[in-house]
């Protein structure tokens, strides 16, 4: 557990000294600001909308972290925790850590702007639901991102042009996977494999308060599928190894 | 302890490991020769378990903590004590014994005056002095060495080689990937040349009766060395240092000689 602790610490020292984290944290102020930039706004809406936007920069996030470490020194860690799976669980708790970050400030910029604002921003008075509803909603989407950049690894598909590309390509489906479907019933048996965004936020919009049962239902659904890339990444890397 | 069954490697339809079976006992320290490209840092990846074989298997007879140091150690934005910490806490050791261990090793290999540097601007035998020291925070089951003393200076050589017979000596095992004659000599109870895929038993005598001479010249005139001696050669303050075999000391210093340089002192490795 220890060695789980301090390989996480030492990711989060190479991950803020890389300055990769520089331009997604810019995109994502910039455009919480412009969101928030209008009053007054639904609370479900905009909260809903927001795991959508962390769900893009989270892909992005998991396709610029891999570079961070070293091939080197990743082999020399994997060694020295004596696993594999070990050490690319710790950089899925780590993943996680920014999700919930990332949450933290999805949520905190908007309420700091109503406060500011003299409580004109939001539609109506926040409440525990709130938070609660909007932040496993965020860090769901958030996680699933992150673990849709991370799924094409540079070790997996050696082209980066061609684990960019499908990358794009799975983010953009799982965006628009419910206009798809609406359009062309048909591909429901294709594109169940592909993570349910876009329906889970369905689920949850248009109320004026957060549905906790469809919150939870959504939740876990997100988390099951980003379990399975997660799993799909680590075993497919420990096959390929270096 | 570590058993290879019958590996073979290939890489774009190309075998560079080819059928290769051997066993390896505790406390062996095996060195593996070859030209470059060979294969050398894919066997002991694979040994390592870094790298899949096309075919065959490596059995282990239990789990081994592996430390390794690579070839060419990476740069990075953290500095290089950061780096020997995060490292040394993952093993598991206590604060205050990894900053005696850290200050302890840097000490020994003159790499106090750069632990606060950031490794990104740390040449490339300062890269590889970290490299030595992750390794050695801990002592390994089985320690994987690629090239250990590129671009490493002399005296930090003779650490370095100290400090593996103590590892031998405790029943590590040694596995090296190496080109230098007289570090396989100082460290190495066997040694394997790895040939077109093919893995032979050297005999050994024909490197251990070998004798290293370092020979330092002095030189105030920009000289140049000759060519074919520029492999064994390493600038210092004031001049340079050859390492070279017994047998070429003579002609070594007539040609440097010659060349304008002026002998300042010639010592058998063993002695140093």
């Amino acid at each position: 557990m220890k060695a789980i602790c301090e390989m996480i610490k030492y990711q989060y020292k190479q991950y803020m000294m890389s300055a990769k984290w520089v331009m997604p944290l810019i995109v994502l102020l910039g455009t919480l600001g412009m969101m928030y930039s209008m009053a007054p706004v639904e609370i479900v809406d905009s909260f809903s909308i927001t795991g959508i936007f962390l769900f893009v920069i989270m892909v992005w996030v998991g396709k610029t972290i891999q570079e961070v470490e070293p091939e080197v020194s990743e082999q020399v860690m994997i060694l020295r925790l004596k696993s594999e799976r070990k050490y690319y669980l710790c950089h899925i708790i780590f993943m996680m850590c920014i999700c919930v970050v990332v949450t933290g400030i999805s949520i905190v910029v908007p309420v700091f702007i109503h406060i500011w604002s003299g409580n004109v921003l939001l539609s109506r008075q926040l409440v525990w639901s709130d938070f609660v509803g909007g932040g496993l909603l965020m860090i769901a989407c958030s996680f699933i991102g992150g673990m849709v950049g991370e799924l094409f690894h540079i070790r997996v598909i050696k082209n980066r042009n061609v684990g960019i590309g499908l990358t794009f390509f799975i983010a953009l489906l799982a965006v628009c996977r419910n206009g798809v479907i609406a359009k062309f019933a048909t591909m429901k048996y294709i594109l169940w494999v592909i993570p349910p965004i876009s329906d889970v936020i369905s689920w949850v919009t248009n109320e004026s308060y957060f549905n906790m049962g469809e919150v939870m239902r959504g939740f876990i659904l997100l988390l099951i599928y980003g379990a399975v890339m997660a799993v799909m990444k680590v075993e497919l890397l420990r096959r390929v190894k270096f | 302890m570590i058993t290879l069954d019958n590996i073979v490697k290939e890489y774009n339809q190309k075998i560079v490991l080819h059928d290769i079976s051997m066993i390896i006992e505790q406390g062996q320290s095996i060195a593996f020769t070859g030209h470059n490209g060979c294969g050398k840092s894919t066997l002991l990846k694979i040994i390592a378990g870094l790298v899949q074989p096309t075919k065959g298997n490596v059995n282990y007879e239990r789990s081994f903590l592996f430390h390794y140091v690579p070839e060419h150690f990476p740069q990075m934005q953290l500095t290089a004590e950061k780096y020997l910490f995060s490292q040394g806490k993952m093993e598991g050791i206590e604060e205050i014994e990894l900053k005696k261990r850290i200050q302890s090793l840097s000490q020994d290999f003159f790499f106090q005056s750069m632990l606060k540097t950031p490794m990104k601007r740390l040449s490339k035998g300062s890269l590889q002095k970290v490299g030595v020291i992750q390794a050695l925070l801990k002592e390994p089951d089985i320690l994987l060495l690629d090239e250990p003393l590129s671009g490493q200076d002399i005296a930090s050589q003779q650490v370095f080689i100290d400090k593996i017979n103590v590892l031998r000596k405790n029943g590590v095992v040694i596995l090296m990937s190496c080109h230098e004659p007289y570090l396989i000599d100082a460290i190495s109870d066997c040694v394997y040349q790895l040939d077109a895929g093919l893995l032979t038993l050297v005999n050994q005598r024909n490197i251990k009766e070998k004798t290293w001479y370092v020979l330092k010249f002095t030189n105030g005139n920009q000289c140049s060395v000759p060519e074919r001696w520029k492999g064994h050669l390493q600038y210092v303050e004031n001049g340079c240092i050859l390492r070279v075999e017994e047998k070429d000391c003579n002609i070594v210093s007539m040609e440097m000689l010659q060349a304008g340089w002026n002998l300042r002192g010639m010592m058998n490795e063993s002695d140093m």
